[in-house]
């Protein structure tokens, strides 16, 4: 491959994370500006196309001007979010209406959501390192999720129609932030993990493929059994919440446990009671006269939710498609390592088909057979398995002496030694004996 | 529970209770992760076998051998990247790769892939080692990402390698090349013949000694013939190495190791030189070499495969020595045969150990003292004042570029 063709390539994996990473942020960005329309109970303006758009500029504008400016890009830089600020907030037409008539107090009260395009530019500067920082964006996802989350708390307390236009908008950016996210963070993982020998997803489109169907496969799964989840769940914890801890009490439970649920329990009180005393229950829309004012939007129903996140995962769909197929045929071949050799190898007897001789085995029907079957079964478990330098007499003793065994594997592997190692005979009585072991032995050892 | 897990769980609660969907979305996209996370660190490396393999497994100095390091994934599922750091010891070099340095510390050789489903990747390398010695390559430490790409699983495998890297050798002068009376082989001139083996009869040639005429083989024959005798020489040569290259206790662990090296280049390119001319070497030195003995021997010997042997045995000296020098000859006069030629090599003032070297001279070996360190000619000098036969040889530079060692004194 053409070094120039290797730059462009390596460029192009750098790059890759970095839009999926700006669109994430984007979404997120767009929650907190609906948040704040929501709360002045205004529409939003900036949704997210725009702000990714800023992001994007902030990106590109720490890349190009950051180098140059060096100690003075920190203000600079300020100036810059400021004024994308100032942009956003310009957006909206009433605020450009009431600043030409001077009126400055209604043109700062109209689209506040609109500054938070600053923001995203700041979220681009960020961003602007290659490869992308996995921290960075690692950082993100693990606090977006929770912050995500509790905006939507908070803004599901205000009044209809604000409410569900917010929650319809917070729900489709929530899936678009984690589903770009997750990709982004994938992608940038691997490059830090494989930068020093330039491991290359694009060698790996089954991974790409599987990741693709399971970011894809839990949204879906999660916006399909959201509302059966939402009803189920007081319900199911109401009649379950007695029993369960009356069990965990008597079955016993370690500190970390303990503290573990404690820090839940006092974490969903808390948010219980800030929405009980600040939030007000939902009321129903103002009237509106003459069919003016804003559309009355009904209490966020499933249908609604699964038809905005339905589209959103559809979008998703198409766009990962289309950014793999991009990635994957346009660019040129794939740097081959000239020390590296890299087949397809199935194996003689494939695991699969290992696995399944192994369900299919038939129960022993004597002494040594069981005890075959049990050393077979104890294989995978190192704790309880036979070590090679171990003679069947010695192994139960060890377990034994370890307290997993007990005397029937001694007999057992005395039931072998005598067949296997003596030449005797067993009686069909003392097969049975054996097979019976075994039955118990399997079930007992199988928990060690 | 994981914390995420934790807050998958409060996510889901609170937004059922509060009767906000994004919430329990969301928390159920974290839980479906956390458990395909859970299942990839029980199961990540499973059916992942890890393989290295060397070339050789012993090397001369500026030699290198390749490494095979091969990665299978024996599973249906693709693996996001799996990474294996392979401990390398002091001293190993990688061609292809500079070894990076792990968590705990360790040099280690990092080797990362992404796999397919039952892809195998085959990857050679080539290693050396910037000096002599035994190295090794192992354990490998296998870490594994899960379907995000998280660090899902990992494992320690008891996969270790050795490769010996003998000392360099270059051109050395045969020390010994006096034939002398009684020895065990015979010379290449005939020059010092064995008067005790009669080896035939030859025809008188004007010049031959009177004293040479055999009277009744010459009588039966008729006509005048001289006695043959085999020459012989003195070649019986055990190397004693001095391990300790500076003045003061044995047991000072503080060493030189340049010096310890060019010890050992010298050592190994005198034993090469002897061997070339069919004498029979042994070795022993005062330095541990992966044994329970203190003391490093190899019997003296001929046999074909010696020059390898004491190769390998330098390799594996330590660079500190084990024990005193003089309880290493003490060893050496309870143990050597009459005959032999002792070479003492040392870097050292040979005067501490003078009284012992007369030991072994008194058991009927012979002594050469060969001294090389940068006080050679006075060492030698000394040894000589004391009666003793000695040498001082030199490289032509620095042990790892010198062509041939000279005996300057």
């Amino acid at each position: 491959m053409p070094a120039a063709d290797r730059r462009r390539s390596w460029a192009f994996l750098e790059i890759a994370p970095v839009a999926l990473v700006v669109v994430a942020e984007a979404a997120w960005v767009s929650v907190i500006g609906g948040f704040m329309q929501e709360v002045r109970l205004q529409a939003p303006i900036l949704g997210i196309p725009i702000l990714t758009a800023f992001v994007a500029g902030g990106v590109v504008a720490a890349r190009t001007l950051g180098p140059r400016l060096g100690p003075r890009w920190a203000f600079v830089g300020l100036g810059i979010s400021v004024a994308a600020g100032l942009v956003g907030w310009l957006i909206a037409p009433d605020a450009r209406a009431a600043l030409q008539e001077a009126d400055l107090r209604t043109a700062i009260g109209e689209n506040p959501g609109g500054w938070v395009a600053g923001l995203a530019v700041l979220r681009g500067f960020a961003n602007a390192r290659f490869p992308l920082s996995e921290a960075t964006c690692a950082r993100m996802l693990r606090l977006g999720i929770p912050g995500l989350a509790l905006i939507a708390l908070i803004g599901g307390a205000v009044a209809e129609p604000w409410r569900g236009i917010f929650l319809a908008d917070t729900l489709v950016a929530a899936v678009v932030f984690v589903a770009c996210g997750t990709f982004a963070l994938a992608f940038a993982r691997q490059q830090a993990i494989g930068a020093d020998v330039h491991v290359d997803w694009r060698r790996n489109r089954t991974w790409v493929t599987l990741l693709a169907v399971a970011v894809l496969l839990a949204t879906g799964i999660a916006l399909a059994s959201a509302g059966v989840v939402r009803a189920a769940i007081p319900v199911l914890l109401g009649i379950a919440l007695g029993p369960f801890l009356i069990a965990g009490l008597a079955l016993g439970t370690n500190r970390r446990t303990v503290r573990i649920v404690a820090y839940a329990a006092a974490g969903a009180v808390l948010v219980y009671v800030i929405l009980a005393t600040r939030g007000s229950p939902p009321q129903q829309p103002p009237p509106t006269a003459g069919g003016g004012g804003l559309p009355s939007t009904p209490e966020t129903d499933p249908a609604i939710i699964l038809g905005l996140g339905g589209l959103g995962v559809v979008a998703a769909i198409v766009v990962i498609l289309i950014l793999i197929r991009l990635w994957m045929g346009q660019i040129g071949p794939l740097d081959a390592d000239p020390m590296e050799i890299r087949t397809i190898d199935h194996g003689d007897t494939p695991v699969a088909a290992r696995r399944g001789r192994r369900r299919r085995h038939p129960d022993p029907v004597d002494a040594p057979g069981a005890y075959l079957a049990l050393m077979s079964e104890l294989e995978r478990r190192p704790a309880v398995r036979r070590d090679p330098a171990e003679t069947p007499a010695e192994h139960a003793r060890r377990l034994r002496g370890d307290g997993h065994g007990g005397l029937s594997l001694d007999l057992l592997a005395a039931d072998y030694a005598l067949v296997s190692f003596g030449g005797l005979p067993l009686s069909q009585r003392e097969d049975q004996r054996a097979v019976r072991r075994w039955r118990v032995l399997r079930s007992r050892l199988g928990r060690a | 529970m994981t914390l995420e897990g934790a807050v998958g769980i409060i996510l889901l609660l609170a937004g059922s209770f509060l009767g906000v969907p994004v919430a329990v979305v969301l928390g159920i996209v974290v839980l479906v992760f956390e458990a395909v996370r859970q299942v990839w660190s029980r199961h990540g490396l499973a059916d992942v076998h890890y393989t290295r393999r060397l070339g050789r497994d012993r090397l001369e100095w500026g030699d290198e051998t390749s490494l095979t390091v091969s990665i299978w994934n024996r599973r249906r599922v693709p693996l996001a990247w799996l990474r294996a750091d392979d401990a390398a010891s002091t001293g190993v070099e990688v061609n292809e790769r500079p070894l990076v340095l792990s968590g705990s510390g360790d040099r280690v050789l990092r080797n990362t892939w992404t796999l397919a489903p039952f892809e195998r990747v085959v990857r050679e390398f080539h290693v050396r080692a910037d000096r002599r010695g035994v190295f090794e390559l192992g354990p490998v430490s296998l870490e594994v990402g899960d379907l995000f790409a998280r660090a899902a699983a990992s494992e320690e495998r008891d996969l270790i390698d050795h490769f010996l890297v003998r000392p360099r050798t270059v051109a050395a002068p045969i020390l010994l090349d006096e034939d002398r009376w009684g020895g065990e082989d015979r010379a290449h001139a005939g020059l010092s013949e064995d008067p005790s083996r009669f080896a035939g009869v030859r025809e008188y040639a004007p010049g031959d000694p009177i004293r040479r005429i055999h009277p009744r083989a010459s009588a039966r024959l008729g006509r005048p013939v001289i006695k043959r005798f085999e020459p012989s020489r003195d070649r019986e040569v055990l190397i004693a190495v001095d391990v300790q290259t500076s003045p003061g206790p044995a047991w000072d662990v503080d060493y030189d190791a340049e010096a310890v090296e060019t010890l050992y280049v010298t050592a190994a390119s005198i034993a090469r030189s002897l061997l070339g001319a069919r004498a029979a070497v042994g070795l022993t030195a005062t330095g541990y070499s992966g044994v329970e003995s203190r003391f490093a021997s190899l019997p003296v010997s001929a046999a074909p495969g010696q020059t390898e042997r004491i190769l390998d045995l330098l390799a594996r000296l330590s660079s500190h020595p084990s024990a005193p020098f003089e309880r290493l000859l003490g060893m050496v006069a309870r143990t050597v045969r009459p005959g032999t030629t002792v070479v003492v090599l040392t870097t050292r003032d040979p005067s501490p150990f003078i009284a012992h070297l007369r030991g072994i001279q008194r058991r009927g070996a012979a002594i050469l003292v060969v001294t090389c360190g940068p006080q050679g000619p006075a060492d030698a000098a000394r040894a000589r004042a004391a009666g003793l036969t000695a040498r001082c040889v030199q490289l032509d530079g620095p042990w790892r570029t010198a062509e041939r060692l000279a005996v300057v004194a």
